[in-house]
């Protein structure tokens, strides 16, 4: 037996628009890190490690504005996770409102990387 | 002069009759694990881990139980996710796992992904120091399902005797004459074809008929992360373009995802990859997330089609 509601997933899309992700990095005020604003997919993931890439000299821990984060993939998650694996000396990632994606993501493939926090937990 | 018998697979099935011959089945295997000081996982339905669980009385303490009808909803899960992490958790040391991964009241659609997976634990535990024993209901399950048993499994048990026997084929071969074509829709479904410049457009049009179908809302992300890792392999590693197919059948939600290039390696989503890998993740990903991950995989073309139970 089908189930329907309302218009039910089934009714043929005749034309969506392409939709490419969008993505922008903005420096954070007052502290090492970055806002991401937008979604990461294969699209923008080398804006991300591009951005990533020029935290490297930084001292001291590096935050992550996520809360405009609103979408991000396996492959962005790892560029974050690989990233962050290159932290000594004590230095950390702290990913600030991270999207729920990213929260499985890590969670599920990761578990607690080591020089990651959280915020809130 | 064998190799230790440390370093040797050992997978088994057992055709069992009755509560009482599954009991004496599976019982007698745990103990001897736990004699032998081998950590011992029990991954098997609800119903059937209180079973043994009873059964083995305060010894149950030293057992890992697990719900395989969650655990291993998805079968492609369980290699990476229950097998291979136990093994991993207790490396050196010979473990031993009562798998059920076939219960009667799976799926007609799940039963070949059921036994692709039983045949690729083979590959995946090759040369680990492990003995699985997986149970079969002979007195419910499909003459079918039990013929496929004994091509995945080298050794098969039943009426309390434990046999090698003529019937296991190549594991590669089992996977190869189940990789059949899917059925198509039986209503008709959106279509979007995609590339790499597309995929927010693939997300948007998941989520709108998956939340239209009742799916709750967490669920709703699960499948568009999963929908988007499929499509993004299926425009990565191969030139050209994806198309992507969303429907609803009964209370399941349903993504196609169809894309140039064939899958030649059939363990792809069931290892866990280096933690430094860059790369290794997406189906992997999938198969966590959702209940069923079909594949049809051709020379030019293959069909990943991924079920969300609503």
């Amino acid at each position: 037996m089908r189930q329907r509601r309302g218009d039910g997933p089934d009714t043929p899309v005749i034309e969506l628009p392409r939709r490419a992700a969008e993505l922008a990095v903005l420096p954070v005020p007052g502290r090492p890190g970055l806002r991401l604003v937008g979604e990461v997919d294969c699209a923008t993931r080398h804006i991300l490690d591009a951005a990533l890439e020029t935290m490297l000299g930084d001292a001291g821990d590096v935050h992550l504005d996520l809360t405009e984060l609103t979408f991000i993939d396996v492959g962005g998650a790892t560029s974050l996770v690989l990233w962050a694996s290159r932290l000594r000396g004590g230095r950390r990632m702290i990913l600030h409102d991270p999207p729920y994606e990213l929260r499985r993501i890590i969670d599920m493939l990761w578990g607690q990387p080591a020089t990651i926090e959280v915020d809130p937990p | 002069m064998t190799s230790p018998t440390r370093e040797e697979f050992i997978h088994e099935g057992l055709f069992y009759r009755g509560r009482a011959d599954y009991l004496a089945g599976t019982v007698p295997f745990v103990r001897d694990g736990l004699a032998a000081a081998e950590p011992v996982l029990v991954a098997v339905p609800q119903s059937h881990v209180e079973l043994i669980s009873e059964e083995l009385g305060d010894d149950a303490a030293e057992v890992r139980f697990l719900d395989m009808a969650q655990a291993g909803r998805n079968p492609n899960r369980i290699i990476p996710w229950v097998l291979r992490a136990f093994v991993d958790e207790f490396r050196g040391r010979s473990v031993r796992i009562v798998g059920e991964p076939i219960w009667p009241g799976r799926s007609p659609e799940e039963i070949p992904v059921c036994v692709q997976h039983e045949a690729l634990i083979n590959v995946a535990l090759d040369r680990t120091p492990a003995t699985v024993l997986c149970p079969y209901d002979a007195n419910a399950l499909p003459a079918g399902v039990l013929l496929y048993a004994g091509r995945t499994h080298p050794v098969l048990v039943e009426d309390g005797e434990r046999r090698h026997h003529d019937g296991y084929a190549d594991p590669y071969a089992v996977v190869a004459l189940l990789n059949l074509p899917l059925p198509d829709p039986t209503v008709p479904a959106a279509e979007l074809t995609f590339d790499a410049l597309g995929l927010a457009a693939v997300r948007d049009l998941v989520g709108d008929r998956a939340r239209r179908a009742g799916l709750a809302p967490i669920r709703v992300v699960d499948l568009q992360m999963a929908v988007n890792e499929i499509a993004t392999n299926a425009i990565t590693h191969a030139d050209g373009y994806g198309v992507l197919r969303v429907w609803q059948e009964g209370l399941r939600v349903l993504c196609d995802v169809r894309g140039p290039g064939e899958i030649s390696d059939w363990m792809a989503g069931r290892v866990r990859p280096d933690e430094q890998s860059e790369r290794g993740r997406g189906l992997l990903l999938a198969n966590r997330l959702c209940d069923l991950v079909q594949t049809y995989t051709q020379p030019d073309s293959t069909t990943t089609r991924l079920h969300m139970l609503i």
